[in-house]
């Protein structure tokens, strides 16, 4: 096949197979080679430039299209042309055209195939220059880039979303097991003494006159106790409530850890004197950051646990010391001591029980839950140490100025 | 600023025209003997050079007509470039404005102030004759592994920097540190090789596309970290296509539990606002590196303040760093050059604590 084309421009095109061994010879153009069908396309290769004619056939052979490979031949009169060597591939077979001019080359492939040459013609001749193309690209990658990290940051948002829902959820149930035991505590804790009471004064009431004056005057003092200690018990739950429901009633304050020491040791002397029982207060000069009330409070229940299972002729000693940073309250007393399966819940709500004093005295239960409650407000923490009829030791640690660590 | 540059407009209203007289005054009988794709890139550098100086103009700078000018001149004299130089191309401009002046849209004043800022630009080549105007970037405490790691993607090798990423990350390196030490002294780097021609822009495209890649393979990590309730919104200008500078300062910023949202290169401004009224941000960032593109800033400014927008406004980006005191004239409420003056800089905006890093 032969086509018009300026002069002093050669062309070559030729169909192979595979292996590259020529098929037809398509067309020439001012050029001839000694080559037939069947012959191997390298013959017409300059003998030293082999490696770039395997290079350009290996190419083709793995892409189905490479162009302009600049490739040494040798014409039928041995001599020497460069050429712009470009192939593709359909169904297995090789169109390769070789052109001095790579303009040339599309317009004869146009030739050859006008439909298939006249696109190609368009696109080498008005195509979007390579710079334009990698601008492209780059906007594109930027925005896959893009895309990925806002995907990635509302996975971490879903992610932390679904870590608080589990975390409400937690809270959720531990609530709904607080209020649960809560109505278990009011149930037996106000119901047993309201049902004494009830019963006491049902016999009383029922006949009078069967009862000495003596007897009446004990039944009325036994009513008294029980209703005061469950009014007791009414009060402590409120404040367990009123504070587990609100910190701003926490309101800390700056004061001396003796003074408050002393302070709940006075407010049972009378009893531990009728009991016989000795207190001791003893400290350094140290102060304490925290809501007076509530560590009063603290402290006073802690005080009254303590006489109420220390017997006779025991003692009970406060101890506060401080290192400016901290400040501990200590309640020793030389009582019954509290087994060892007891001391890990004592302050828990959930293992809540009352048991009686050494003296019968009966406790409502509620006093140690909410003391923990109180301390841990006020950003502090208790400990428990004991060994059955070796005392009890309770640790209270509070910030002993309002910058101190917790 | 548009009352003031009328005769700007004018002139960029006659643009095509002015290139055309511009390329025939500069190739004389060459010009029709010009292949259609080096005219094309002819009117392309003619366009670029006249955004560059009319912007300089507007934005009253002529510390950044300056580094344009040098920075054009190392670029476009390489053996390999056959395009137009800075000065051959202001001299002619000249030539041809001096033609324009009509004493109505564009005095004789106007003209001075053209030929006053081309002049104090061609002062300034001259006297840093020799010397780059991209600066290597300072050495690092990581500058052996950067080395590496530009040899790796100098080579096209993705996956050899990205290992190299993650064995540092292995040894307990910081995230915060991979780009302030790292990410970001590659980019330096990568701009100084291609500006001294030692690289092409396919390898420019590359490597910055490779790092682009590696820096999304910490994003796990980055971007589960604990956020606080600060918002940073990011966006580069209508136009702007250079983004990894915002995009690392937005990654450095979630180390740090700011919550950012980056809305990516060449936003519109309708974009930019809807965006900030649904995040509602502390703070937000816009990025400029081409000069051409700071009058977009400074409208897109003032569209936010339209709206009554009160929130703080930075503005960064190459442009910012050569006149340290540009970012007024945008109407922003400032700017900063690294990683830890930005950080600084929006705590102190939003009142907060600025941590030590």
């Amino acid at each position: 096949m032969r086509s018009e084309n300026q002069s002093g421009h050669q062309w070559c095109v030729f169909l192979c197979d595979a292996a590259f061994h020529i098929n037809h010879i398509l067309g020439l153009q001012e050029i001839s080679f000694s080559l037939r069908p069947g012959d191997s396309m390298a013959q017409i290769i300059a003998p030293d430039c082999l490696e770039r004619y395997f290079t350009f056939i290996h190419e083709a052979q793995n892409k189905k299209s490479v162009f302009f490979h600049e490739i040494p031949v040798i014409d039928s009169e041995n001599k020497p042309l460069l050429l712009d060597f470009s192939c593709i591939c359909h169904n297995d077979l090789y169109l390769v055209a070789g052109t001095s001019r790579e303009m040339d080359l599309c317009e004869e492939l146009v030739q050859i195939n006008h439909e298939l040459t006249q696109t190609l013609r368009n696109r080498i001749k008005t195509e979007v220059p390579p710079a334009d193309y990698m601008e492209q690209m780059s906007g594109l990658n930027n925005e896959l880039i893009n895309m990925k990290r806002e995907l990635m940051k509302k996975n971490a948002a879903i992610s932390r979303l679904l870590d608080q829902k589990e975390a409400l959820n937690s809270q959720l149930q531990e609530l709904i097991d607080t209020r649960d035991l809560l109505f278990s505590i009011i149930a037996h804790d106000l119901r047993s003494p309201l049902s004494s009471v009830i019963n006491l004064m049902s016999l009383v009431s029922i006949d009078q006159g069967s009862y000495e004056d003596a007897m009446k005057a004990g039944l009325f003092r036994t009513v008294q106790q029980t209703t005061a200690k469950t009014m007791q018990f009414l009060e402590d739950l409120l404040q367990w409530y009123r504070y587990s429901q609100n910190n701003d009633l926490v309101q800390p304050l700056q004061m001396d850890a003796g003074e408050l020491a002393n302070e709940a040791l006075s407010h049972f002397k009378e009893e531990a004197d009728r009991k016989q029982v000795r207190l001791k207060v003893f400290g350094n000069d140290t102060s304490v950051y925290a809501d007076r009330q509530m560590i009063a409070a603290a402290l006073r229940n802690l005080v009254s646990n303590a006489i109420k299972y220390t017997e006779s002729g025991g003692s009970i000693t406060v101890e506060y010391r401080g290192d400016g940073q901290y400040c501990q309250f200590s309640v020793i007393d030389t009582g019954v001591g509290i087994p060892a399966h007891r001391l890990d819940s004592l302050f828990d709500i959930k293992a809540n029980k009352s048991t009686p004093g050494v003296s019968g005295e009966q406790g409502a239960g509620f006093g140690l839950v909410l003391t923990r409650l109180m301390v841990e407000k006020n950003r502090g923490s208790l400990k428990a140490y004991s060994e059955p009829g070796q005392g009890t030791r309770i640790c209270l640690t509070l910030p002993a100025n309002q910058d101190a660590q917790t | 600023m548009i009352n003031r540059f009328l005769w700007l407009e004018h002139l960029r209203s006659q643009r095509s025209r002015i290139v055309t007289t511009i390329l025939r005054h500069m190739y004389q009988s060459d010009f029709h003997l010009m292949d259609d794709e080096t005219h094309l890139q002819a009117t392309n550098d003619a366009n670029f050079h006249l955004d560059n100086l009319f912007t300089s103009i507007e934005i009253e700078s002529q510390a950044l007509f300056n580094a344009y000018a040098q920075w054009a001149a190392e670029l476009m004299t390489h053996p390999n470039s056959s395009f137009i130089t800075p000065t051959d191309f202001f001299e002619v401009v000249m030539e041809v404005l001096l033609q324009e002046v009509d004493d109505i849209h564009f005095t004789t004043a106007h003209y001075q102030r053209i030929k006053e800022i081309i002049s104090q630009g061609f002062a300034h080549m001259k006297s840093n004759t020799g010397s780059a105007s991209a600066a290597e970037a300072p050495a690092t405490p990581l500058q052996d592994e950067l080395t590496r790691y530009t040899r790796h993607l100098l080579a096209s090798d993705r996956s050899g920097a990205a290992k190299l990423v993650q064995q540092l990350l292995q040894n307990g390196v910081d995230v915060k540190d991979l780009y302030r030490h790292l990410f970001h002294p590659f980019q330096i780097e990568l701009g100084r090789l291609w500006q001294a021609n030692k690289i092409n822009v396919a390898q420019e495209h590359f490597a910055t596309a490779a790092t682009q890649y590696i820096m999304s393979l910490l994003y796990d990590h980055i971007l589960s970290l604990p956020k606080g309730d600060k918002v940073f919104l990011a966006t580069c200008v209508s136009g702007e296509l250079h983004e990894m500078g915002i995009r690392m300062v937005c990654d450095y910023l979630e180390c740090l539990h700011w919550n950012t949202h980056y809305l990516g290169a060449n936003m519109p401004e309708s974009a930019v606002i809807q965006a900030v009224m649904e995040n509602q941000p502390d703070v937000i960032a816009i990025s400029c590196t081409m000069m051409y593109h700071i009058p977009k800033a400074s409208h897109l400014i003032q569209r936010l303040r339209k709206a009554d927008i009160p929130i703080p406004i930075l503005v960064g980006g190459y442009p910012f760093n050569i006149d340290p005191l540009l970012w007024h004239k945008t109407g922003a409420n400032g700017t900063a050059g690294s990683f830890d003056a930005i950080y600084d800089t929006i705590e102190t905006l939003t009142g907060g604590e600025v941590l030590e890093i």
